[in-house]
């Protein structure tokens, strides 16, 4: 069984539905990756499984409890379970507490210590996480950028959580700084069973983390894979052109990449049917035969419950026909 | 490894005494901190000891014989319109006073709060309908609304602080408000919701702690606020009744004595001020208290001290200011009629503007009198001046305090007049006139021999030095286009002098594009506005020379170089929704620098600006050079900044990290609109960029930089290829390639780059290097030619060490 | 600053109106919606002025028949008053007076309220008027030199000096300044007359007292802007475009600028509003703000319901009018207000 399993979710910020449908699973100890443009709504399906949004439609399942129908003791031994980690580093921590008081504030509240032995976790957590035991007593103001990203990370493992969601946790940081959190993340993940539902804007650094990838556009999944699967045979023209998009480290640049045109539409007024359809360089720009894609939801066909890629005339397929 | 010392081991003190926890360190750090206690430690004592000190008789009792009196020995300010003592009913009516306004002030505060704080919460609708309500209200001038409410509900003392109550209570919901909805929105909250905090604690540990400096200083603005308007009720004599007294109501007997006993109106006056003042000094103190970035001040600034803090311009400052507002209040007080027998009208303001009745005065007086003018015109101005000048502030501060201090003793004996004391003060204003005399001198002429005022404001100019050591040879690029030899950009800052760009060389050929690549905080940024002289304060550029196409502009003139790079560089930022003006239009923005270089008008200039929009693939360029930033996407944004840069035909462009802020997708176009500019109108391109994936994409060569220098100039084509500097080395391994093993760890950098301030003696990067080697730590490596298009700062590469060759 | 309180202040009466209204384009949309908000906030002022009668302890036909009047005199004043109606017709009746203009007569000097509103207005509006003059030509100016001059944190002592001595003139009530301006030029110096309206001179003490506590917060929130403008990214792209510095100030600086000082200036000039009940009494300046006070002191209802009300409309029309410079001045606020 999955450790998470989100069912059809619908969000909605007033009249703007910024998730649409949404479906998808992490198996325990699994990371799920979650990519897409700025806007997409990769940021609101987080929000919503932690609370912090109200899901309008669909199943938040931890464990096959849903959590959107959950409420008192229950509700709140379930959200304990689930821990988010926030993309700016300089938001996210209260500026008035010290690292210590940060962290003994979730120690207090989930876990059954003594001051003394609170102590010692404190330094514990600090020093799984690389950090000085002595930083306990310092405020946020006094860290970097990555060791404020440690300290949320302590922050965090303080709760014993079980799903940890991870906002674009390394985009505010530089890739040497990038690569030892990443590094950090994966060896907590191994030791902690942790399943980790890791979002992020940036292709290379999803694959490297996640078992399997979503890609999002305008509040839909348009495909889920397994990693290797994703990035060695993109289905959708979508993921083709975000992987085409990425700098490859060749020099000149990859002269067979197709790119990707203009940009993604206002969320409040999405495209009638494939909401791609206005920038797919497969779809009826390219063929003005494929008139389908303009009529034709290709979500409306598809079993959600595993892989898939929502369009009409996928890539690989294309290809062996 | 050695265990470093585990949190638990050790023992903070649990318990810290009040002046020893860091709230009152940090509230004590500034003079304010002071004064405002003491001078809350004044009015407290009044208000608690003058009802008792003082009997009612002293403060009722008539006395019509000696009423209208000026100051005397038995009434040190004079006698008001019934014989009564002017200072003690003064000092009586602190309570009363104080009383109504933090009652009128806590009314506020309570009512605006709570329902500040409500009306965040109310759900959508209603919260508008609230919203609006404060919004009207807030728009309405406060005192009339207390003058309508008073009407309501009577004039009496708690009427007027009912009123006032309810009228000054929109503003602090208002900010009740911005705050509550502001708050919650905020990452850190979201974060205590997640990890499951209960609201009772989030509230009392994140929200309040958060937001209480404001509410703090918004309280006792308001209670300042409430001060003024009960006076100002009590004044208008809608305040307090019958034969109580508070220092609005003596000021209005004191208003329709004006004429004939000033003081009268001004003593309560200056009690309102003081007030007041106490009331501001707090404020910034507790805000400076509750601020957490100076509970951890370093230990530079802690280390000055105690007199250094003290002496430092602000209390000077402060305390002028505080004179000033003082003399402002006393300076009419201080008439020498005590002297004159007939009593004649003679201010300290008639002093002052030179209008004293000197005939009938005693002769002796007249020399005084014109002494004192002089004097206390020079002591005021010196006491401004002094604010600015730079060496002699603190003498002329003192010249000033020795003058002031004649010319009160001076006043003194007026007041007590005791004649006998008259020779020695006007020995020692004579004393201070001279003295202030030199000092005016002196300043003069420290400001016209002061160099550094001439100068001041350069810092965005790059100042040339000495060419001896330049090596012209050193790079030999076929057709150079910009050449700059030792670009240093300095800051002199409290903590030390810091150089973030160190001593840089670097040549670009037409028709290149050359990348800059280096963690946040290498330098990159600064050297690009270093080179469009954008530098800002108090940065220093200096280079041996920077030459654009052969001119070196260090050697220009401003309206040369104005005219120079205005039409031969043009700059790309990050951001570009913050880089373009929100009110103008973009065609005005795209259009403005031709029009002042070029002197183009009209249709050319249109006709350019579409084509430019043409250039960068912007669709219906004609409705598109009539809108605003907004109306743009994010691309489109950054198309029309290109457009933008394009318009003088620049031979050199500098993007500082131009694609950062933008989508992959969009990233991948605007590279695309980059290269093809290079290539149809080859534009020179300076592409900043921490991400050395988009340096290789598109450019050709390649400069590293680490802690202020170049490390390393390639060519991209060698990047992957040959042996690298080992920082360039580990910059690549750290980005997770494509077809990189997902099973392995990343390779990271370990630590973080070295603090400007404390830079390691040899090679800046040997701490996180895992070539380093005894060397390293001795010497800084210089930047040598390994091939000819190959420059490395390392000594592994240049001079090989013999162990390490071996590899 | 700016877009945010911009944003607050529209998005208020969004809502059914907007749904309505979405078929318009941005401009008529915006002024409907300004023209709704000023109806509602009409319609507000009147019910509470009407109310002020109603909630006032004691009787206002007792007031108006005087202290010894006899039961058939106060039973005849409350009937002329309409007081032996039922509320609501009572309203009906005063909005109804409100639209001839007809706001009632004075209990005491049997004036008619209006006739007192246009002897006394002209003078109020004299005076605040020159008050606005004054506060919007020297704040605005001074706060943009003193920002400019204190930039990125230059001229420290210059930023204390003027933080002081705002502060501490900012701090000082009206009565306080009007004072002692009047004791220093008028008693002590005799430069210029108080206490009456004769000379034109005469206008200059009480409107610099109204004007000064303005001055200096206006001073202080254009410097803020002013700062917070400079160290925006546009301007160092115009900074790197090589513009002369006289157009970087005028054209990329002060339309910015001036969004913040218009945004507060409807606050500013309530509070001046205020500052003339004040100042008026101090210089004996026949204004409304002086015949209030009398009338407070008076229980003369008919009058204060007639000069709040005319206050009021005359703060809400302010508003409204800055609201429609800010659209003006600043396209981005037409976009908000949706
Ligand atoms: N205004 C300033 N005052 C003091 N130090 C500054 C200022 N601007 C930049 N610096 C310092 O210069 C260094 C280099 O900055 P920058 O050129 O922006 O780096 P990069 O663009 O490579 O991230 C930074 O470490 C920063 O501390
Ligand atoms: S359905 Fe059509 S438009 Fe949509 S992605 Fe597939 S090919 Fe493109
Ligand atoms: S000089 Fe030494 S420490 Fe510096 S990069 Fe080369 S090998 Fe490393
Ligand atoms: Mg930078």
């Amino acid at each position: 069984m999955n450790k998470l399993d989100v069912r059809d979710l619908v969000v909605r910020y007033g009249r703007l539905t910024a998730v649409d449908g949404v479906s998808f699973g992490i198996p325990a100890g699994g990371t799920l990756g979650l990519v897409g443009e700025s806007g997409s709504g990769k940021s609101t399906i987080a929000r919503a499984i932690v609370q912090l949004a109200k899901a309008g439609r669909g199943q938040i399942l931890l464990d096959g409890m849903d959590i959107t129908v959950a409420h008192g003791a229950d509700l709140n031994e379930m959200r304990s379970r689930i821990q988010m980690i926030f993309q700016d580093p300089y938001s996210s921590l209260n500026p008035r507490l010290s690292v210590g008081a940060m962290i003994d504030e979730v120690l207090r509240r989930h876990r059954n210590m003594k001051a003394a032995q609170r102590r010692l976790e404190i330094g514990r957590l600090l020093e799984m996480v690389a950090l000085d035991p002595l930083f306990a007593d310092r405020y946020p103001h006094q860290f970097s950028g990555g060791q404020r990203q440690r300290i949320a990370i302590a922050r965090t493992l303080a709760s014993q959580p079980e799903l940890v969601i991870l906002d674009e946790v390394v985009s505010a940081l530089d890739v040497s700084v990038q690569a030892a959190i990443l590094n950090l993340l994966r060896d907590l993940q191994r030791e902690f069973r942790l399943s980790f539902l890791f979002i992020s804007h940036d292709l290379s650094v999803v694959r490297y983390m996640s078992d399997s990838v979503c890609v999002m556009y305008l509040g839909q999944i348009v495909e889920w894979k397994e990693t290797e699967d994703l990035f060695r045979q993109p289905e959708h023209p979508y993921t083709q052109g975000l992987i085409d998009s990425i700098p490859k480290m060749i020099a000149g640049g990859d002269p067979n990449r197709i790119p990707l045109r203009g940009e993604i539409p206002d969320p409040h007024f999405p495209p009638p049917a494939c909401r791609f359809h206005t920038r797919c360089p497969f779809g009826p720009l390219a063929h003005p035969e494929r008139n389908r894609c303009r009529e034709d939801d290709p979500h409306r066909l598809i079993d959600k419950s595993e892989h898939y890629a929502a369009c009409h005339f996928p890539l690989v397929r294309q290809e062996l026909a | 490894m050695s265990r470093a010392p585990a949190y638990s081991d050790v023992q903070a003190p649990i318990y810290l005494a009040f002046w020893r926890t860091p709230f009152f360190r940090a509230f004590l750090s500034s003079p304010s901190g002071f004064l405002a206690l003491f001078l809350a430690g004044i009015l407290f004592a009044t208000a608690l000891l003058a009802p008792l000190a003082l009997t009612k008789e002293e403060v009722y009792q008539r006395n019509v014989r000696r009423r209208l009196e000026g100051p005397s020995a038995d009434h040190i300010l004079g006698t008001d319109n019934l014989g009564r003592d002017i200072l003690k009913r003064t000092l009586y009516a602190t309570p009363l006073s104080l009383q109504l306004a933090l009652s009128a002030a806590g009314m506020a505060i309570v009512i605006g709060f709570a329902a500040g704080a409500v009306t965040a919460y109310l759900p959508g609708r209603l919260r508008n309908v609230a919203l609006r309500l404060i919004e009207i209200m807030l728009a309405f001038p406060g005192i009339l609304i207390a003058i309508m409410l008073v009407a309501v509900v009577g004039t009496s003392a708690e009427g007027a602080v009912l009123a006032i109550g309810i009228a000054f209570s929109p503003s602090l919901a208002r900010v009740a408000y911005t705050l509550a909805a502001g708050v919650a929105g905020l990452d850190y909250i979201a974060s205590a919701r997640v990890l499951g905090l209960s609201s009772r604690r989030i509230v009392a540990r994140y929200i309040i702690p958060n937001i209480a400096e404001t509410l703090i200083v918004v309280s006792l603005n308001a209670t300042a606020a409430a001060l003024v308007a009960v006076s100002s009720l009590s004044f208008l004599g809608l305040g307090v009744q019958g034969t109580q007294f508070d220092w609005g109501r003596l000021i209005t007997e004191g208003v329709l004595r004006l004429y004939q006993v000033p003081l009268l109106a001004l003593a309560p006056a200056t009690a309102i001020g003081i007030t007041g003042l106490t009331l501001g000094y707090l404020g910034e103190a507790l805000a400076r208290g509750l601020n957490p970035t100076l509970w951890t001040q370093t230990a530079s600034v802690q280390s000055r001290s105690w007199l250094q803090r003290y002496f430092s311009s602000e209390t000077m400052l402060l305390s002028g200011s505080a004179l000033l507002l003082i003399a402002f209040y006393f300076l009419p007080w201080f008439s020498p009629d005590a002297l004159d027998p007939n009593r004649t009208l003679v201010t300290g303001a008639a002093i002052l503007a030179g209008r004293a009745n000197l005939t009938e005065t005693a002769i002796g007086s007249q020399v005084a009198l014109l002494l004192l003018r002089t004097g206390a015109w020079i002591a005021l101005l010196l006491g401004f001046l002094s604010y600015f000048s730079l060496r002699f502030r603190r003498l002329c501060a003192y010249l000033g305090l020795i003058c002031g201090f004649g010319a009160g003793s001076y006043f003194v004996s007026i007041l007590l007049a005791d004649s006998t004391n008259l020779g020695a003060a006007l020995a020692s204003a004579r004393l201070g006139f001279y003295l202030g005399l030199i000092a005016t001198i002196l300043l003069i002429a420290q400001v016209f021999s002061d160099k550094s005022a001439t100068t001041r404001g350069s810092h965005n100019v790059i100042h040339p030095t000495s060419q001896a050591s330049v090596v012209e040879a050193d790079m030999s690029l076929p057709r150079p286009l910009l050449q700059v030899r030792g670009l240093t950009v300095r800051f002199d800052l409290e903590s030390g002098a810091i150089a973030p760009v160190n001593d840089i060389n670097l040549d670009l050929a037409e028709g290149e594009i050359v990348g800059v690549v280096g963690e946040s905080g290498s330098g990159k940024s600064l050297t690009a506005l270093a080179l469009a002289q954008l530098v800002p304060h108090p940065g220093i550029v200096s280079a041996h020379y920077v030459r654009l196409r052969g001119e070196d502009i260090t050697r220009m003139s401003a309206g040369q170089l104005r005219y120079f790079l205005g039409s031969e560089m043009a700059m790309i930022f990050q951001d570009p929704m913050s880089s373009l003006n929100p009110a103008l239009k973009i065609g005005t923005q795209l259009t403005e620098a031709p029009r002042v270089h070029r002197r183009l008008s009209g249709k050319d200039l249109h006709r350019l600006a579409l084509d430019r929009m043409a250039d960068v693939h912007i669709s219906a360029a004609e409705r598109r050079l009539r809108q605003y930033p907004h109306e743009f996407s994010g691309g489109m944004r950054q198309r029309a900044m290109i457009a933008m840069g394009l318009m003088n035909s620049p031979s050199l462009i500098i993007a500082d990290e131009p694609t950062t802020a933008l989508d992959v997708t969009i990233q991948a176009q605007i590279i695309d609109v980059l290269r093809e500019i290079n290539q149809e109108q080859g534009t020179t391109i300076m592409l900043i960029s921490h991400d050395i994936g988009v340096i290789v994409e598109i450019c050709s060569r390649v400069l590293v930089m680490y802690a202020g220098r170049i490390v390393e100039d390639v060519k991209v084509t060698d990047l992957l290829t040959t042996d690298k500097h080992p920082y360039t080395e580990a910059l690549i391994a750290a980005v997770p390639a494509f077809d990189s093993n997902r099973d392995e760890p990343l390779a990271s950098i370990p630590g973080r780059p070295p603090d400007l301030d404390n830079l390691p003696a040899g090679c800046a990067f040997a701490p996180r290097c895992k070539y380093v080697f005894e060397r390293c730590h001795r010497e800084a490596p210089p930047l040598l030619h390994v091939e000819e298009t190959h420059r490395i700062a390392c000594f592994l590469r240049t001079e090989p060490p013999a162990e390490a060759t071996r590899e | 600053m700016t877009s945010s309180q911009a944003l607050q202040r529209h998005s208020a009466d969004s809502g059914t109106l907007a749904r309505l209204t979405s078929r318009l384009g941005p401009w008529p949309r915006f002024l409907l919606k300004r023209a709704a908000s000023l109806f509602v906030v009409l319609a507000m002022l009147l019910a509470l002025t009407f109310l002020l009668i109603h909630l006032a302890p004691g009787d206002p036909a007792v007031r108006k028949a005087g202290i010894d009047a006899s039961a058939e005199q106060i039973e005849f004043e409350r009937k002329a008053l309409g007081l032996d109606q039922p509320l609501p017709i009572q309203f009906i009746r005063y909005v109804q007076g409100v639209a001839r203009l007809d706001f009632g007569t004075s209990f005491i000097t049997k004036q008619s309220v209006t006739e007192i509103l246009q002897q006394r207005f002209p003078r109020t509006f004299q005076l605040a008027g020159t008050g606005l003059l004054i506060v919007m030509t020297v704040s605005v100016p001074l706060g943009i030199l003193v920002g400019a001059l204190t930039r990125e944190g230059r001229n420290r002592r210059l930023e204390v000096a003027f933080m002081s001595l705002t502060s501490t003139s900012s701090a000082l009530p009206e009565f306080l300044t009007a004072t002692f301006l009047a004791f220093i030029f008028a008693v002590t110096l005799n430069w210029l007359p108080v206490g009456t309206t004769q000379k034109s001179t005469a206008i200059i003490l009480p409107a610099i007292s109204v004007s000064l506590r303005p001055v200096a917060s206006l001073a202080r929130v254009v410097r803020l802007e002013t700062l917070n403008v400079l160290a925006q990214d546009y301007i160092r792209t115009a900074r790197s475009k090589r513009l002369p510095t006289y157009v970087i100030f005028t054209r990329h600086l002060l339309p910015n600028v001036l969004t913040a000082a218009l945004t507060i200036g409807g606050l500013v000039f309530a509070g001046l509003l205020g500052g003339t009940v004040i100042v008026e009494n101090v210089f004996a300046w026949p204004g409304l703000g002086q015949r209030v006070v009398d009338a407070v002191f008076n229980l003369d209802y008919p009058v204060i319901q007639g000069i709040v009300l005319y206050f009021g409309v005359i703060v809400v029309l302010i508003n409204t009018a800055v609201d429609i410079l800010l659209a003006l001045v600043d396209p981005r606020t037409l976009v908000l207000s949706e």
